[in-house]
């Protein structure tokens, strides 16, 4: 379970390094950071989503991330040369795949808990 | 769970924590929101207008005047040369050539002396360039007659920008503490300076949040050099 506690450690040194280091953001770049942590958000999700259903594959999970991000930065430059705000589509496609994915996570999450309370009551 | 999967969460959620921190600070560097005041910007538009129009009508009747004059005496030479020099120092007043006194506002910028957060942008610390623009800006369109900022004569071909840490005016590189004197019905500066939403409500935040300092004050009297630029042009030609 200690091993669990390793990504959030990750979490808390990207949090810590990003207040140290002085990084700028150009306004323009703003929207493109925007997507790229919501695509990450959604990989998070959908790799604990496996990791529960124990499909989990990390070059699946990884490729999965900068495909993704990929995907989003170049839609919002289509976007922007072409005056459709194609971000819409990636910021909505992706938020809707993470609460889809915390659905399953906490149905399984709930499952779980309800068969260990049973185990206890018939013991 | 392997290490295999331990790495690749960990990577993603790294990124997540640098992004999300670097993102938000962006969103938290204060902007000057000018809040949009349509019924005020018409209603200020009108006043200009009117006062542009009474102060032409003075200005014809001016004109009327110092062409009788000229006509007058254009007998007596020496009229004449009179009448021109005191239109020459009129102009040189106007064109900001002459040491000037009056009444008007002093406004004085410092830098912040407070020792930088960790984390925080050390722009929200000191003056700029944009700040010292926006506030000649509203002194000129608020009906000062005469600025100065330490020492150096705003003039028609004066910048104020900055290179490096330093802001130059006049191509004169100045220091905090930043003085600006404008000389003007101190009134009327003092609430156009004053308006909310304005460039001092954005600068008094800025002195509140992170302890720059702001003072503006009526003068009875302030005394302003001139211009000490070369004003000579190269290109510019009158057309006849």
């Amino acid at each position: 379970m200690t091993k669990a506690l390793i990504p959030v450690i990750a979490l808390l040194i990207g949090i810590v390094i990003g207040i140290f280091l002085p990084i700028q953001v150009i306004p323009f770049y703003a929207r493109y950071i925007a997507i790229v942590i919501l695509v990450a958000l959604d990989t998070i999700f959908g790799g604990i989503r496996t990791i529960l259903e124990s499909t989990f594959d990390a070059t699946v999970f990884l490729s999965g991330f900068f495909v993704n991000s990929l995907l989003g930065v170049i839609l919002i430059s289509m976007g922007d040369r072409l005056g459709v705000d194609l971000y819409l589509a990636a910021i909505v496609a992706f938020g809707v795949r993470i609460f889809q994915n915390l659905a399953v996570i906490r149905r399984y999450i709930i499952r779980k808990l309800s068969l260990k309370s049973k185990e206890v009551k018939g013991g | 769970m392997n290490s295999k999967t331990i790495w690749a969460l960990s990577i993603v959620c790294f990124i997540i924590g640098l992004l999300s921190v670097t993102q938000i600070r962006f969103y938290e560097t204060p902007k000057y929101t000018l809040f949009s005041m349509r019924n005020e910007q018409l209603i200020d538009l009108l006043e200009k207008l009117e006062s542009q129009r009474n102060d032409l009508i003075q200005e014809i009747t001016i004109l009327r005047e110092q062409i009788r004059q000229y006509e007058e005496s254009s007998a007596r030479e020496k009229t004449v040369l009179e009448g021109m020099l005191k239109e020459l120092n009129r102009v040189k007043l106007w064109a900001g050539l002459l040491p000037v006194k009056g009444p008007g506002v002093i406004i004085t910028l410092d830098d912040s002396k407070r020792k930088i957060k960790v984390g925080e942008n050390p722009e929200n610390y000191i003056i700029h360039d944009y700040d010292l623009r926006e506030i000649v800006n509203e002194l000129w369109s608020s009906g000062a007659e005469a600025i100065v900022i330490n020492n150096q004569r705003i003039v028609v071909t004066s910048e104020i920008r900055c290179v490096g840490t330093t802001i130059l005016v006049n191509g004169v590189r100045l220091a905090p503490p930043y003085i600006v004197k404008a000389i003007g019905d101190a009134n009327s500066l003092m609430s156009a300076l004053n308006m909310p939403g304005g460039i001092i409500s954005a600068l008094t935040y800025i002195s509140k949040e992170y302890g720059i300092m702001l003072k503006i004050e009526k003068s009875d009297l302030i005394e302003l050099p001139p211009y000490e630029g070369s004003i000579s042009l190269r290109y510019a030609q009158v057309k006849e």
